[in-house]
């Protein structure tokens, strides 16, 4: 007997089942049947789709939403106009080489709060224009691209985290493009320019990548109010790097920690103005570029200041620096005494670059002497600044602590001192 | 050996010239630390630190090569070593003793000092990272416990007072100041692929060296030393770092002990 209602129960729910699962629906259906504007609301759960979206409307999570794929095709296909993506979290667990979690191509899209886990991409801007992407997340396996841009132009970028991807946001053949108050971290490159023109980066973080920000062959980039913190794990690591590009804008920038602040090779025209460059091992860095002006930047704490080789005819004038000596007779702001960074140890380690070893070692102040670059080669301030030219405030430290080890030092020695005395 | 050692470590310390390595300790390390305190950062490595470490391996290394050479060169100039002698005493504890002392008595010295001189910066209102503190601390410790063993080993090799301080001083020369000139004027004479391999040798060959590179490398400076030591890198970077450390130091030690004490027995025979 009970077999049979058991079978009877399987047979009611077999008829059913077809039902409500259509009218439950996965995502996609319920997007293909939406008018153009609709709005669709995720309920809360794990789906285990892909979606492919082509028509102007609205996929809105209420609650925490998971769409999860390891196929090889993208979680979400984004094509044609206005299509809007909100609240989702996407996760894309295939490892195929161009695996991608959002793959947006059309225009004038919206991304908002979405949370993307991924092996290799995490949003594929392919001649995508006008594509907004604001207040997200994406944490990668250093295998692809954060935002990967490919012929896409105009689009935004506002409020990202982009962690342990290989380059935070990517442009290649896309201009003007905003990114604006991105954070990128532990990445390969956070922000890196290919052969895109006039885009604005602006008030963005990159800390801890190898390469803060890296511009090559890209012309007009406007880089305002940016952080570059900590980008000294690599031997190869700089804050910015300005590669092959011209008429680069580097304003009101920080570049705090790194191994160099700013390397500028090959690259004409570029301007670094009012920037903070602060504790690097190297603040400014010239390879064969020419034209270039730095000026009202405030260098503090550099290992070294600036060095330049094979590059000559550079403006770097009137900006501080706390290394120089400086003397004001006419109270012009500007001291008299012309201040010069002797390439001399760029030019001993370019030859072999073990003598790297020799970086700060005591013995070099003879060496320094010994090997003094001709005058012209010398990248020279005619002009420094008596005064800094952005506020440079000072770390605060709990003093309590240090106290404890004072003391400890102090009684520790000398108990050991009177121990010493003692006679047996 | 704890005779030896107590009797040297109670000899230094009841010297008068001990308070006037107080007095240069002092002046030196409060002067770095005011210094230090005009720097915007505090942590990590910079131009300040970079001026702090070059001061102490001016002046640490010089010292303690005197003080080491002399300690052993004084008791055989005015006979005391002999009069040793007649007692059964090894070399080895006697070496080992007067190391001991002498290190005591330096660490007892400097560590005092740098707590008095880091209580003025504190008093005049500075700040420190106690991070780069203990680090700093750790590195002039290394650099008098690595120049007291070759002073030590130096005092044994030579005869006389006078002896000791000419070779001490060129032995700092040597190491310190011309350390880089005459590397590259070496390396300049043998094949470019040897220049990497020797490099490295010459820095495990050079204590000062060894310790100034760990140091940069303990604040995060090691992607300075470019692509050449990248392997050599995490080497020298903790936890690993420590380890390598003490290896180190127990072959230094080794080295040095085994050459000083058959140096003294050879004396002995004589």
């Amino acid at each position: 007997m009970k077999i049979m209602n058991y079978i009877m129960l399987l047979l009611v729910l077999s008829f059913f089942l077809p039902a409500v699962s259509e009218a439950e629906g996965t995502i996609q259906s319920k997007i293909n049947e939406a008018q153009k504007g609709a709005v669709i609301e995720i309920e809360e759960g794990e789906y285990e789709e892909t979606l492919v979206i082509t028509k102007p409307i609205t996929l809105k999570g209420k609650g925490e939403i998971l769409l999860r794929s390891c196929l090889s095709e993208p979680v979400v296909t984004i094509s044609g106009e206005s299509v809007t993506l909100k609240n989702i979290k996407v996760e894309h667990c295939g490892d195929e080489k161009e695996a991608t979690a959002i793959y947006v191509t059309g225009s004038n899209h919206k991304l908002e709060g979405i949370a993307i886990e991924t092996k290799r991409f995490g949003i594929r801007l392919d001649n995508a224009n006008g594509v907004t992407i604001k207040d997200s997340e994406i944490v990668g396996r250093k295998q692809g691209n954060g935002i990967d841009l490919w012929k896409s132009n105009q689009n935004k970028f506002e409020n990202l985290k982009i962690n342990n991807v290989l380059d935070g946001i990517y442009l290649e053949k896309s201009d003007g493009n905003t990114i604006h108050r991105n954070d990128i971290q532990r990445s390969r490159y956070g922000l890196h320019l290919m052969f895109s023109n006039e885009n604005v980066l602006e008030e963005n973080a990159s800390r801890a990548n190898i390469t803060g920000t890296m511009l090559m062959e890209s012309k007009r980039t406007v880089v305002r109010n940016n952080k570059f913190l900590s980008n000294n794990k690599s031997v190869n690591a700089q804050g910015l790097l300005i590669y092959l590009s011209t008429d680069t804008e580097v304003t009101g920038n920080e570049f705090i920690s790194n191994r160099v602040g700013i390397f500028i090779e090959e690259a004409e025209n570029n301007r670094i103005d009012t920037n903070k460059i602060m504790d690097n091992f190297i603040g400014v860095q010239f390879k064969k570029s020419n034209e270039n002006k730095v000026i009202r930047n405030t260098f503090v704490g550099n290992v070294n200041d600036a060095q330049a080789i094979e590059s000559a005819n550079n403006q770097v004038n009137g900006n501080y620096w706390d290394a120089a000596s400086k003397i004001d007779v006419n109270g012009d702001g500007k001291s008299e005494i012309v201040y010069s960074a002797d390439p001399y140890f760029l030019t001993l380690t370019n030859a072999v670059p073990e003598y790297q070893l020799f970086f700060q070692t005591p013995g070099l102040i003879l060496l320094q002497n010994i090997l003094k670059s001709p005058a012209d080669q010398l990248l020279t301030d005619s002009a420094p600044l008596m005064n800094m030219t952005l506020e440079v405030e000072k770390e605060k430290s709990t003093s309590f602590s240090l106290w404890v080890i004072s003391v400890v030092m102090i009684l520790s020695s000398f108990s050991l001192f009177i121990f010493g005395r003692k006679r047996r | 050996m704890w005779n030896i050692w107590h009797s040297e470590l109670r000899m230094t310390i009841r010297q008068r010239s001990f308070y006037s390595f107080l007095v240069l300790w002092v002046a030196v390390l409060s002067l770095l630390f005011l210094v230090q305190s005009s720097a915007p950062s505090l942590s990590g490595y910079t131009n300040m630190t970079g001026t702090v470490v070059n001061v102490a391996l001016y002046i640490i290394p010089l010292f303690m090569l005197i003080i080491g050479s002399f300690s052993i060169a004084n008791e055989m100039e005015n006979g005391q070593w002999r009069l040793l002698n007649t007692y059964p005493l090894f070399s080895m504890s006697y070496i080992s003793g007067k190391i001991g002392g002498q290190f005591t008595a330096q660490a007892i010295v400097f560590t005092f000092s740098y707590g008095v001189s880091l209580a003025i910066g504190l008093v005049s209102g500075n700040g420190f990272s106690s991070e780069w503190l203990l680090s700093i601390y750790f590195f002039s410790m290394s650099l008098i416990f690595f120049f007291l063993v070759l002073g030590i080993t130096l005092g044994c090799i030579v005869s006389t007072r006078w002896q000791a301080l000419s070779i001490s001083v060129i032995i700092w020369f040597f190491l310190i100041m011309i350390w880089p000139t005459a590397l590259i004027g070496v390396l300049g004479l043998v094949p470019y692929p040897w220049i990497a391999p020797l490099m490295k040798l010459a820095l495990v060959a050079n204590p000062a060296e060894f310790i100034r590179v760990s140091l940069v490398i303990n604040l995060d400076g090691g992607a300075v030393f470019g692509q050449a030591y990248d392997s050599l890198v995490p080497f020298l970077d903790p936890p690993y770092g420590i380890l390598n450390y003490i290896l180190y130091f127990i072959g230094f030690m080794a080295i040095m002990l085994l050459f000083s004490m058959l140096m003294l027995e050879w004396r002995k025979r004589r």
